[in-house]
């Protein structure tokens, strides 16, 4: 089933289209990355799904919900992380989340314990009663995130949730979304400028540019698109790394094939050659230690796109 | 430090100068010449004060008069003052305020819907506002009676215009207060700008207390219950107009 479906969703504010003509779905369960620059339009088509912005053209269905007529209905199944982490600094932990936990309708014999569950989640329990005026930036933002999971929201709108994180909150960040999309099933609408993190975190992700959709896919799709090719590490053992070359030569579609110590970088234009070239390996006795996503993939990806609009334009 | 104007306000008004006051006139001798400028401020006060308040006709003294005239009537348009300081604090906390705080977008993705947001925006202050005046209410009460039972044998506050004052005016005054400050809140961006205009509300009772010091008008029950009418009739119309423009949609546009 789909969590999202826009069609033709626009908005404009007198004569600027912030979001134009946006047409694409969102299946329940995804972690759909929804990338674009600042004033992409990023933050008002957020506003538009979860019903807090009234479309100009076009209109789009969330969780089966139409957002323009059942936004309060919505809004009880959808979590969402600002871009600022809106917290009230006079207030502490328990306090922020006990009053939001309240808004969201979060049964009252469950809300002490879900408030203490989310804080400790998101290691903030021995600073729960102090007010988080004092906390720092990335406190703030943890403390952000575990409001916006706190009712267990079907959809969740994740804005930037690891802008101002250091790198074993982020980590944390990304296993909790993980967790809910993998575990609990629900969908994850991820706005972000962190390419690495939508290429680690995401199903597919969609490329805004000035309020138009440019591409929707998987970054190999997306890869495809722009005729660009995906970059994979691939650790072996010590003693196996030259048989694994040869192994990776003979495959049709791989490029830029180099070996970095017991690690060999390639480049691949589809995906799906990445099982035939374990099973491969695997026939031929290479041990794989590990397999991962080139980080810069998704990036070169992004500014071919990104190039792509300006040249047109 | 927004508490501050609700507690400084309702101590100055309901503590302090009718302290004062209190001890001041019964300390100058009615032969001094200290004693006679202050009845030439007072005079056209004295001069027209209500006759129908059979107490006040009792009284001898032209100290004792002063004295009750200014704890009954003189006082009412401060005490007034506090509900409307009260109101337009809280209210221009609840929105400019936070707008200035950023913590406005994240209350705007609850459940809640646009009414529901805009009735809390004005319960709260209304609240806030009943109930820090009844305390004050209170607070006036010691004082006053305090120094009354000494002056005048008996308690003398407060009277059947202040109960009427309490229960139908305070709440008024309190929704004309934060009525202009929710109207005006959407449409600032700081907590400051937000509060001045809510205090705008205060211009008919500084005229209503010149025009007691003038001896033209007097805090009575008529004048009460036909004020507080007049002020729920704004207050509906600002509750009506304001509900009107209340949209999450043009708030957040606002916002961006």
């Amino acid at each position: 089933m789909d969590a999202i479906i826009t069609e033709g969703l626009s908005k404009h504010f007198k004569e600027n289209r912030a979001v134009n003509e946006l047409s694409f779905t969102v299946q329940e369960g995804e972690v759909f990355g929804f990338l674009g620059h600042n004033g992409a339009g990023k933050t008002t088509t957020t506003r538009l799904l979860n019903g807090v912005l009234e479309p100009t053209n076009g209109g789009c269905t969330v969780l089966g919900f139409n957002p323009t007529t059942q936004g309060e209905l919505l809004r009880q199944k959808t979590g969402i992380l600002t871009e600022t982490p809106a917290l009230d600094e006079r207030l502490n932990a328990v306090d922020n989340l006990t009053m939001f936990a309240d808004l969201y309708g979060v049964p009252r014999a469950d809300v002490k314990k879900r408030v203490l569950d989310m804080l400790g989640s998101f290691d903030l329990a021995d600073r729960a009663t102090e007010k988080v005026g004092g906390y720092s930036k990335g406190m703030k933002q943890r403390l952000a995130i575990a409001r916006a999971f706190l009712h267990r929201p079907r959809l969740i709108f994740l804005d930037e949730p690891t802008s101002s994180l250091d790198p074993i909150s982020s980590r944390g960040v990304h296993d909790m979304i993980r967790h809910i999309s993998q575990d609990e099933g629900a969908t994850v609408f991820l706005c972000t400028h962190n390419l690495t993190e939508a290429q680690r975190l995401c199903h597919r992700v969609a490329v805004l540019e000035k309020g138009r959709l440019v591409a929707i896919g998987t970054p190999s799709e997306l890869g495809a698109q722009v005729g660009m090719a995906l970059k994979y590490h691939l650790e072996v053992g010590e003693s196996q790394i030259r048989e694994a070359k040869s192994v990776l030569d003979g495959v049709a579609g791989v490029s830029e094939l180099t070996i970095d110590g017991t690690v060999l970088r390639f480049s691949i234009t589809k995906k799906d050659t990445i099982p035939d070239i374990l099973a491969m390996l695997v026939n031929r006795g290479v041990r794989v230690y590990g397999i991962e996503a080139g980080e810069s993939a998704l990036e070169d990806i992004y500014f071919a796109l990104h190039n792509a609009e300006v040249n047109h334009a | 430090m927004v508490w501050m104007p609700m507690l400084i306000l309702p101590i100055l008004f309901t503590f302090v100068m009718p302290l004062l006051v209190g001890i001041l006139f019964l300390s100058i001798p009615a032969d001094s010449p200290e004693f006679a400028d202050m009845m030439s401020d007072f005079g056209a006060m004295l001069m027209n004060a209500p006759l129908n308040d059979s107490f006040f006709a009792s009284l001898t003294s032209d100290t004792l008069k002063l004295l009750y005239l200014v704890y009954l009537y003189m006082f009412a348009p401060f005490f007034l003052m506090i509900p409307i300081m009260t109101g337009s604090v809280v209210a221009a906390d609840s929105f400019a305020g936070e707008k200035e705080r950023k913590t406005l977008e994240a209350l705007l993705h609850t459940p809640l819907s646009d009414f529901e947001l805009y009735l809390a925006k004005w319960l709260s202050p209304l609240i806030a506002g009943v109930a820090v005046s009844l305390v004050s209410a209170l607070l006036y009460a010691i004082v006053v009676n305090g120094i009354g039972l000494s002056a005048f044998g008996r308690l003398i506050f407060p009277n059947f215009a202040w109960i009427i004052m309490l229960i139908w005016l305070v709440p008024a005054v309190t929704g004309l207060s934060l009525g202009i400050t929710v109207w005006v809140s959407s449409r600032v961006s700081t907590f400051l700008e937000a509060y001045q205009a809510g205090a705008f509300a205060v211009l008919p009772f500084v005229l209503l207390f010149v025009g007691q010091m003038a001896g033209v008008l007097y805090f009575d029950v008529i004048v009460t219950v036909i004020l507080g009418a007049i002020i729920w009739l704004i207050d509906g119309f600002l509750f009506w107009i304001g509900g009107k423009g209340f949209s999450r949609g043009a708030i957040l546009s606002r916002l961006s």
